[in-house]
C-alpha cells in the first residue's frame, strides 16, 4: 500500500471542496453533481409526461417540448449516468484495491471541473435568445446544423457535451492507472472485488469510444460555423457513425460499474461468494466489447451499415449478460439471502434491466427494428435499461457504501419505500410505451391526436412518472435525516466481503492504517471464515 | 494475466470481431473497419506499451508526497471552460482564459516542482 506524507487534518475549507485531490472528495462532488443534473433533468421529464397525460397541448410549447427532450436526455445520458458511473469508481475503486489515492490526482479533478463546466455550459443554452438546443441528443445532422438549429443553445450543447465526455475521460484514465499500479500486495488481477473489475471494462469502452464524441464535437461544432464537414455527400451518415461509435459503448459505460455493485450487494447480502466470479469477470470484458461492436444497430434503417452483422454482433450480447444473470441467480440459490434496502434495490436492478435486455433482443432483429424504429418501443427499451440499470444500480451503490462515505446508516423504512415507490413507478411509468410504440405512437412528440385512443396509456405513464418523483422525495427527506442524525454503522455494518469495508467509516484521507492479507476476491469473508473455523 | 495482456487481449478480440464483419459480411463503406482497426490498434499498442516500458505491475510501495489541494488544477479545469465558451461568446473571453489558463499551467508546474523537491528530501 502506498505510504503517504502525513499531513495534519483542519477543518475544510473552500478550497478543501474545489480543488482536493483526495480521491473521495472528488468522486463524492461527481456523484452529488451527476446527481444534481439528475434531478434536472428529471424535472424536465415530468414536464413532459405532464404535457403528455392528455392529447392536447396543455404547458409547453412544440418547441419548448423538442428542447425539453434534448436537454433531458443529453443531461441524463452526458451529465448524470457516465459521471456517476465513473465517480462512484473514483471514490470505491482505491479503497477496494487497497490503495491510498488514485495515480496522477489531479487528472480525475481535472476531469471533474470539465464535466461541470461542461454541463453548466450545457444548461445555459435555456438562458440564450433561441432557446436551448433541440435536436435530441444524438444530433442528427442536417438537424443539427447551423440552418436548421441556429443560435448559440446549440453551439453551447456542442460546447458542454465535449467539455464534459473530455471531462469524463480524464476520470477514467486516472482510474484504469490506478488499477494497474496500486493494487495492495496480494490483489492480483483476478483478486479484485467484481465491482473494481466492472470498472475496468467501463473503462476501456471509454478510452476507445470518448475520443471519437471529442473529434465528432469539434467536427461539428467547426462545420456549424460554415465551414463544410458533415454537408458532404454521405456526411450525415458519418455523423450517424462518430456518434453512435461513441453513444452506444456510452449506453453501457452508464450501467457497467453498477452491475459490479450489484453483484457485490448480492454476495454480501445472500452471505455467500460470488458465484462464477472467473466467468463473469470474462463475461463484463466480452461484454464490453461486443458492445463497443454494435454502433451500427442504430442506424438499421438508414440502409448505410451491414444490418446483418450488427444485428450478430447484437444479438451476442444475449450470451455475456445471460452468463451475468445466470451468476446473480446462483450467488442467491442457496444463499441466506437478507433483504435490506441495498439488496431491493439490486433486485429492482436485475427485474428491470431483464425487461430492458430481453426488448432489447428484439430491436436487435433488423425486421423487428424497422417496425418499431423511432416509436414508443424503443423508449420503453432503453429507459428500462437505464432506469432499471443505472437508477436502480446506483441507488443500489448509494445504499450500500453510504454507511461507509458518512459513517451513518440511510433510514431503513424510508428506504423500503424508496424501492417500493420507484419499482412501482418504473413499471407504471415505461410498460405502457411499449403498447403506445406498438400501436403507432412515434418518439419525440408534444402532442397525439385523441382519435388514436392513447390518452389512458399515456396517463398512465405520466401517473408512474409522479410516482418516481414522490419516491426519490422519500429518497431527499431520508438522506437528510440520515446525515443528521442517522444510526452509526461502524466499520462494516453488512458484514462486507472486499477491502473497503476495512477502512474506518468515513475512510481517513489516506484510507487505510493496515490492510489483511489478500487471498481472494473476498478477503474479508476469507477472514471471517477463519475466524470461525 | 497481467493488466497488459487484459487490455492487449481485449484489442485482439475487437480485431476478432471486426474480421468475422470484414470476411463475411459487406460492410458497406470504411467506417466500420476503420473503428474496428482504430479500437484494436490503440488496445494493442496500450498493451504492449506497458509491457515493454514494465508499467503493467502493481507498485503499490514507497512515498509519494502529492499535494492535498490542488488548486492550480481547479483553476486550469476553470480557465478551458471559460477558453472553449469563448469561442462562442467572443474573442474577449478568449483573450481572459487564455491568460487564466496561463496562470493554471504556471500554478501546475509550481506545484510540481514544489512535490519533486518534497520527494528528494523525503529520498
Amino acid at each position: 500500500m502506498t505510504m503517504a506524507v502525513a499531513v495534519p487534518r483542519r477543518r475544510g475549507t473552500v478550497l478543501d471542496y474545489v480543488a482536493s485531490t483526495d480521491h473521495k472528495r472528488i468522486g463524492l462532488a461527481t456523484l452529488g453533481t451527476a446527481l444534481t443534473f439528475f434531478f434536472l433533468a428529471g424535472a424536465l421529464a415530468l414536464l413532459m409526461r405532464t404535457e403528455l397525460a392528455h392529447s392536447g397541448m396543455q404547458i409547453v410549447s412544440k418547441g419548448a417540448y423538442n428542447e425539453l427532450f434534448t436537454i433531458h436526455g443529453s443531461t441524463m445520458f452526458f451529465l448524470f449516468a457516465a459521471p456517476a458511473a465513473l465517480g462512484v469508481g473514483i471514490y470505491f475503486v482505491p479503497l477496494q484495491i487497497g490503495a491510498a489515492d488514485l495515480v496522477w490526482p489531479r487528472l480525475p479533478l481535472l476531469g471533474y471541473w470539465l464535466f461541470l463546466g461542461g454541463g453548466v455550459v450545457l444548461w445555459s443554452g435555456f438562458l440564450t435568445e433561441q432557446g436551448a438546443a433541440d435536436f435530441g441528443w444524438f444530433a442528427f445532422y442536417p438537424l443539427s446544423d447551423s440552418v436548421n438549429a441556429p443560435g448559440t443553445g446549440a453551439d453551447f450543447w456542442v460546447l458542454g457535451v465535449g467539455l464534459s465526455q473530455l471531462g469524463v475521460l480524464l476520470m477514467g484514465i486516472s482510474l484504469l492507472a490506478t488499477i494497474i499500479r496500486r493494487r495492495a500486495p496480494g490483489m492480483t488481477l483476478l483478486r479484485m472485488p467484481l465491482f473494481t473489475w466492472s470498472e475496468v471494462a467501463t473503462i476501456f469502452m471509454v478510452v476507445t469510444s470518448f475520443p471519437v464524441v471529442l473529434v465528432a464535437m469539434v467536427l461539428l461544432y467547426v462545420d456549424r460555423q460554415g465551414v463544410h464537414i458533415f454537408s458532404e455527400p454521405g456526411g450525415a451518415i458519418t455523423w450517424q457513425h462518430l456518434f453512435w461509435f461513441y453513444a452506444h459503448p456510452l449506453v453501457y459505460v452508464v450501467f457497467f460499474p453498477l452491475v459490479g455493485a450489484v453483484g457485490e450487494v448480492i454476495a454480501t447480502f445472500s452471505r455467500r461468494r460470488f458465484f462464477g466470479y472467473s466467468v463473469t469477470v470474462l463475461s463484463l470484458l466480452a461484454f464490453a466489447a461486443l458492445s463497443t461492436s454494435v454502433w451500427g444497430h442504430h442506424m438499421f434503417t438508414t440502409q448505410a451499415v451491414s444490418n446483418r452483422f450488427f444485428s450478430l454482433t447484437s444479438t451476442a450480447i444475449a450470451v455475456p449478460a445471460g452468463i451475468e444473470y445466470f451468476a446473480f441467480i446462483a450467488t442467491m440459490w442457496g444463499g441466506r439471502i437478507r433483504l435490506g434496502v441495498p439488496m431491493l434495490f439490486a433486485l429492482g436492478f436485475v427485474l428491470l434491466f431483464l425487461i430492458g435486455g430481453l426488448s432489447g433482443i428484439f430491436v436487435a432483429s433488423p425486421p423487428l427494428d424497422y417496425h418499431v424504429h423511432d416509436s414508443y418501443v424503443v423508449v420503453a427499451h432503453f429507459h428500462y435499461t437505464l432506469f432499471g440499470g443505472t437508477v436502480f444500480g446506483l441507488f443500489t451503490a448509494i445504499y450500500y457504501w453510504f454507511p461507509k462515505v458518512t459513517g451513518r446508516l440511510l433510514g431503513e423504512t424510508l428506504g423500503r419505500w424508496h424501492a417500493g415507490l420507484m419499482f412501482a413507478g418504473g413499471l407504471l411509468t415505461f410498460i405502457p410505451m411499449f403498447f403506445l410504440g406498438e400501436e403507432g405512437m412515434p418518439r419525440q412528440v408534444a402532442d397525439y391526436a385523441p382519435f388514436h385512443h392513447w390518452d389512458t396509456l399515456n396517463l398512465l405513464a405520466t401517473i408512474g412518472a409522479w410516482t418516481i418523483f414522490a419516491s426519490l422525495a422519500v429518497f431527499l427527506v431520508n438522506l437528510f435525516r440520515s446525515l443528521l442524525g442517522g444510526e452509526p454503522a461502524g466499520r462494516d455494518p453488512w458484514e462486507g466481503q472486499t477491502l473497503e469495508w476495512v477502512a474506518d467509516s468515513p475512510p481517513p484521507r489516506h484510507n487505510f492504517d493496515a490492510l489483511p492479507r489478500v487471498r481472494s476476491y473476498a478477503p474479508l469473508l476469507d477472514l471471517r471464515q477463519r475466524e470461525r473455523a | 494475466m497481467s493488466p497488459p495482456w487484459v487490455i492487449a487481449g481485449w484489442g485482439a478480440f475487437m480485431a476478432i470481431v471486426g474480421l468475422v464483419g470484414v470476411l463475411f459480411f459487406d460492410l458497406k463503406g470504411p467506417e466500420t473497419p476503420a473503428f474496428f482497426g482504430g479500437v484494436t490498434g490503440v488496445m494493442v499498442v496500450l498493451g504492449l506499451l506497458l509491457r515493454l516500458l514494465r508499467l503493467g505491475v502493481s507498485a503499490p510501495d514507497g512515498p509519494r508526497p502529492s499535494p492535498d489541494l490542488s488548486p492550480a488544477t481547479a483553476w486550469l479545469g476553470v480557465s478551458l471552460v471559460l477558453l472553449a465558451t469563448g469561442a462562442e461568446l467572443g474573442l474577449w473571453l478568449v483573450y481572459i482564459a487564455g491568460g487564466m489558463t496561463t496562470v493554471g499551467v504556471g500554478g501546475l508546474v509550481r506545484e510540481l516542482r514544489a512535490e519533486r523537491r518534497a520527494a528528494e528530501e523525503e529520498a
